[in-house]
């Protein structure tokens, strides 16, 4: 019974799996482009973000093609109606380590390499919390669902940090102010990666638990 | 079950045997008043049992053994002095396939009036119009009433026997898969008058339709083997099922 329909949903999993992997190389690639000074690199993530929006329809549409067809009920109705939920913020995700890209471009392209370690350390645990989160989700655990959103304090303490520091900065040396509030931004853009994780997360815990 | 709402019928202990086979074992539920609940569960279940055990249907198969309460307003329905006329009065039953008789639609609808001593035409015609149009089929057949009740569609004539069980204004409606028989078109004006009925009507209907009970019920109770696995609101039990049996079962996983 119900092969077709069982089928379909490890399908759906194995695409947000992918969308997951992309967003992550993606910020593994952004933030490579940053510490190096790799103009190629920056271009290279904002062409693996740009293949996220079809990913992003793809689903979408699956997700409606099983609600129409199937008429799914209960924990099918809750994998469904998550998966559309977090698909979002996946491609959210996507569109920012597009925005960290760009800066980036700019950036090397000004000549300048100092980037706050702290930074590095943010982009790490995003990218991981991403992972996590689609984990989660496709393996219905609850636990790993939990640690992503526990992880989010850590980042939002480095982005506390790395503002802290750039502020410092700006006001000790002025004529890199400019680069300074690049770096504030980059690292409000990770910062906000790891809320969609979270959000990604907690639909995890909705598809097991149906909490809302 | 919310506070607010006030059972009309209390099943405790339910038990019934066919010979020697048991079609239900120690079913408890409440039905609340003014709701729509629905029984749901594979083939042979109990579902129909237990829908049949609520007016005493199952009173003529022979072999049958009931065990157990079941109350009706307080009632208890299977002592001896309770009238089944008084009973199948106040809780009507509605059948899968259409089942006028054989008679004018407008003799369809009077005739348990008349087995309740009603003489009267022009209360009759009251009854006949305040029953059809109850029943959503008033406009259509209006202009025909003394035409025969098997002349009309299969949805029509669901309808007729819905307004033939309104007729002698019952206060509990059973409806046994009231609409597998119908095309989508006559379903969904069953359902739309099923949601219209639960403001006057305390409505159990039994369904093999999943996606029929999520539309109109307010509450679902689950059956597997004779036995009633989980009973709650409807859209809890479609969303986030408490049993894993009922979860496998509404999923499809089952079977």
């Amino acid at each position: 019974m119900r092969k077709t329909f069982d089928a379909e949903l490890l399908e759906l999993n194995e695409e947000l799996t992918a969308m997951a992997r992309t967003a992550q190389d993606a910020i593994d690639v952004v933030t490579e482009s940053l510490s190096s000074d790799d103009e190629a690199a920056a271009k290279a993530a904002i062409e693996m973000t740009s293949s996220m929006d079809q990913m992003e329809r793809d689903i979408e549409n699956r997700c409606l093609q099983l609600l129409l067809r199937q008429q799914p009920v209960a924990r099918d109705l809750r994998a469904i109606s998550a998966a559309m939920k977090m698909v979002t913020d996946l491609q959210r995700i996507g569109d920012q380590a597009a925005n960290i890209a760009e800066i980036s471009l700019l950036l090397s392209r000004q000549g300048v390499v100092k980037v706050p370690q702290d930074i590095g350390i943010m982009s790490c645990k995003a990218g991981l919390m991403v992972k996590q989160a689609i984990s989660a989700y496709t393996g219905r655990d609850v636990e790993t669902a939990h640690a992503v959103v526990n992880l989010d304090d850590e980042v939002d303490d480095l982005f506390s940090q790395v503002k802290r520091e750039l502020i410092e900065e700006v006001a000790e040396n002025k004529d890199e102010a400019d680069s300074s509030i690049d770096f504030i931004i980059i690292a409000k853009y990770l910062e906000r990666i790891a809320d969609h994780a979270v959000n990604i997360a907690q639909w995890a815990i909705f598809c097991v638990t149906g909490e809302l | 079950m919310d506070t607010h709402e006030t059972p009309v019928i209390t099943a405790k202990g339910l038990e019934l045997w066919y010979g020697s086979a048991q079609a239900l074992r120690n079913v408890d539920i409440d039905i609340p008043e003014r709701k729509v609940t629905a029984l749901i569960g594979p083939s042979g279940c109990g579902k129909s049992t237990f829908l049949k055990t609520l007016d005493r249907m199952n009173d003529l198969v022979p072999g049958v053994t009931i065990k157990g309460s079941v109350r009706y307003r307080g009632q208890e329905i299977y002592s001896p002095e309770v009238d089944v006329t008084w009973l199948r009065k106040q809780i009507g039953m509605v059948f899968q396939k259409p089942n006028p008789f054989p008679m004018s639609i407008y003799d369809n609808i009077a005739y348990g009036p008349r087995t309740h001593g009603i003489r009267n035409k022009a209360k009759l015609d009251e009854i006949v119009e305040k029953s059809l149009r109850g029943a959503a089929i008033w406009d259509e057949v209006k202009d025909r009433l003394r035409k025969s009740a098997l002349s009309l569609s299969g949805g029509q004539q669901q309808r007729v026997c819905i307004a033939r069980a309104l007729a002698v204004e019952p206060d509990v409606l059973l409806m046994d898969e009231a609409t597998s028989a119908l095309d989508p078109i006559s379903t969904s004006k069953i359902e739309e008058l099923i949601e219209d009925l639960k403001n006057s009507y305390t409505i159990v209907i039994v369904t093999h339709n999943m996606q029929q009970a999520t539309r109109i019920s307010d509450k679902c109770a689950f059956f597997l083997l004779g036995e009633l696995i989980e009973y709650g609101d409807t859209d809890q039990m479609f969303s986030v099922p408490r049993d894993r049996r009922t979860e496998d079962y509404i999923t499809g996983r089952f079977g």
